[in-house]
């Protein structure tokens, strides 16, 4: 698949960073080849009935058991901002949910 | 106009299970805020997320239940999005290996029984709260509930009207109870759907589609059938405004207002979505082999639907009877122990299905919870069948007394002095004052207005305080004004 700097500048309005149209012109050259050299793995021939959805391991899982949390204040801690109860963050106007 | 409507319904289920879906966080409503949460549910770097096994078994078993096909391997996704109530910046889902496709749910109005296809079902997380604080430009983060597991459940869009749409949310809902995997409760937010509509408008030969629309802040299943009603009679005005070109209108998202009952644009998608889904490389996949299928499959109780026709079948209740008794599961249950106590099945129902349910009602509870021992009740439709205490005066002062814990129902008819008056001569006497005392009734009824009858009726009912069998009373006072 070829990325072009619309394609990069889409991605950034996604990923919600500011890319000039200078940067987006590189960001595209290089994340083309990247992108490329990933495409070749395309040319793998897998042996019939192979199916890996995921790279490592099969059924990893836990049983149902409660176990602890951490401690508000060091929920918190790393937090930009904060009122000792609730993370804060600037309001959010549209809801968006998943 | 001619138009088909097409509601398609995507619901969001909070599993009960005790942990977290990724991480040992209890799963609790109206903990403290920010104290049920970890390293792992904040998305702290490091972390690993490892999925929990009873959550999948309980979609497992909902997924049997509705008749899907579980898939053999299933993985988990990243769906990549920006929102301050997902801490890591996306929210673990499954995207194209979703954990069941197909099957179905029935749904039953009054235009008859149908079935709702479904397209899938899969697990994803939830997120945190956002509660917005307007004065100071500032929005609260609550991640009590950021990963606590949810099941989605998508249908085809099969639904045809408002009333299907309720249909299909109670259906849902007392599979889910049965199924005992959810308390599947809107207000409290563990149920959540988002209806799709659009409508299909005949003209000329030809078929209009009013572009789709997306519906939010549903929070009762009154409000998804009133919004509906709202969102049909706003696409059908518009295609009267615009003709043909509504189908060229964007898609959108529109919230509903209870207050105002109407839907508001929320915005439109005039692109789909891009979530960049890719594969959670934290979790592995999954197989989901025989054994845990059967271990699935055993968690299926008998189902509303089989049940209602078991109770139509076995017991001669009505559809009506045997439909009100198995929505909820607990009332089904008691239903069982209070015929098992000796009751007549079909005077038990009804004193559940009316009477028990509007004191549930009123109580805000469901007929179980008000705890009335099954025995107790049995004694009670005994005695009213057996003709020693009056309908009315069972109904009106010794179940209450009897729901106050009042143990014993024989007991208190004596001590209350509710016996009913089977003394013809006294329903006679009191027929005779109250056709004296209400002149204008008897002349209405002589005059052949059937209903003028009821009035006559009340006032010997009430002078003998409800403790006669008002049949009895109604055949007195028709041979007395014959």
């Amino acid at each position: 698949m070829a990325i072009d700097p619309a394609e990069v500048l889409r991605i950034a309005r996604l990923a919600r960073l500011k890319v000039d149209p200078d940067e987006a012109r590189r960001l595209a050259k290089d994340l083309d080849r990247i992108v490329g050299h990933i495409d070749s793995l395309r040319a793998v021939e897998l042996p019939e009935g192979s199916e890996a959805l995921t790279c490592f391991g099969r059924d990893v899982h836990r049983a149902d058991e409660p176990g602890t949390c951490l401690p508000r204040e060091d929920a918190l801690r790393n937090a930009p901002m904060q009122d000792g109860d609730f993370f804060l963050v600037p309001k959010i106007v549209d809801k968006e949910e998943a | 106009m001619k138009h088909k409507v097409l509601v398609g319904m995507e619901v969001h289920l909070q599993l009960r299970t005790r942990s977290k879906m990724f991480c040992g966080c209890p799963v609790k409503f109206g903990a403290p805020v920010n104290t049920l949460v970890c390293p792992v549910c904040l998305g702290m770097p490091g972390s690993l997320p490892v999925p929990n096994r009873e959550a999948i078994t309980m979609a497992l078993a909902l997924a049997t239940a509705m008749g899907c096909e579980i898939a053999g391997l299933t993985k988990f996704d990243r769906k990549n999005y920006f929102y301050p109530d997902l801490p890591k910046g996306y929210q673990i889902s499954q995207y194209d290996r979703p954990l069941a496709t197909g099957g179905g749910i029935e749904v039953v109005t009054e235009a008859g029984a149908k079935v709702v296809r479904l397209r899938r079902l899969h697990i994803e997380e939830d997120v945190g709260k956002n509660l917005h604080d307007d004065a100071k430009g500032l929005s609260r983060v609550d991640f009590n509930r950021a990963g606590t597991p949810l099941v989605e459940i998508v249908s085809e869009p099969d639904i045809a009207s408002p009333e299907e749409a309720r249909a299909y949310l109670n259906a849902l809902r007392a599979l889910v109870q049965y199924l005992d995997v959810s308390d599947a409760n809107m207000q409290e937010g563990n149920l959540r759907c988002e209806p799709n509509v659009n409508l299909h408008i005949e003209s000329g030969g030809t078929i209009v589609k009013t572009p789709i629309i997306e519906v939010k802040n549903l929070n009762s299943v009154r409000n998804v059938e009133r919004a509906l009603k709202f969102e049909i009679d706003r696409q059908l005005a518009e295609y009267r405004e615009l003709g043909a070109a509504v189908a060229a209108r964007p898609r959108a998202t529109r919230g509903y207002d209870d207050q105002r009952d109407q839907t508001f644009v929320m915005r439109e998608k005039e692109e789909a979505h891009d979530y960049r889904y890719f594969p959670e490389p934290d979790i592995p996949t999954f197989s989901i082999d025989d054994q845990w299928r059967a271990e699935a499959s055993a968690r299926v109780p008998e189902l509303p639907a089989a049940r209602r026709g078991r109770f139509a079948a076995e017991f001669g209740l009505s559809d009506y009877d045997a439909d009100a008794l198995t929505r909820e599961r607990s009332t089904a249950d008691y239903f069982e122990q209070v015929t098992a106590a000796g009751a007549p099945p079909k005077p038990a129902a009804n004193w559940i299905v009316s009477d028990l349910a509007r004191h549930a009602n009123e109580a805000k509870k469901t007929v179980a919870e008000l705890r009335l021992p099954p025995a107790r009740l049995a004694a009670l439709v005994r005695l009213v069948e057996e003709g020693k205490v009056s309908r009315q005066a069972a109904a009106k002062d010794l179940l209450p007394r009897l729901l106050e814990g009042g143990d014993d129902p024989a007991a208190l008819v004596q001590k209350l002095g509710l016996a009913r008056i089977d003394d013809l001569g006294q329903i006679e006497e009191t027929a005779r004052r109250a056709i004296a005392a209400n002149a204008k009734a008897v002349a209405d009824y002589r005059g052949g207005k059937q209903a003028a009858l009821n009035a006559i009726k009340g006032f010997v009912m009430r002078e003998m305080k409800g403790k006669a069998d008002p049949a009895v009373v109604e055949a007195t006072l028709r041979r007395l004004l014959a």
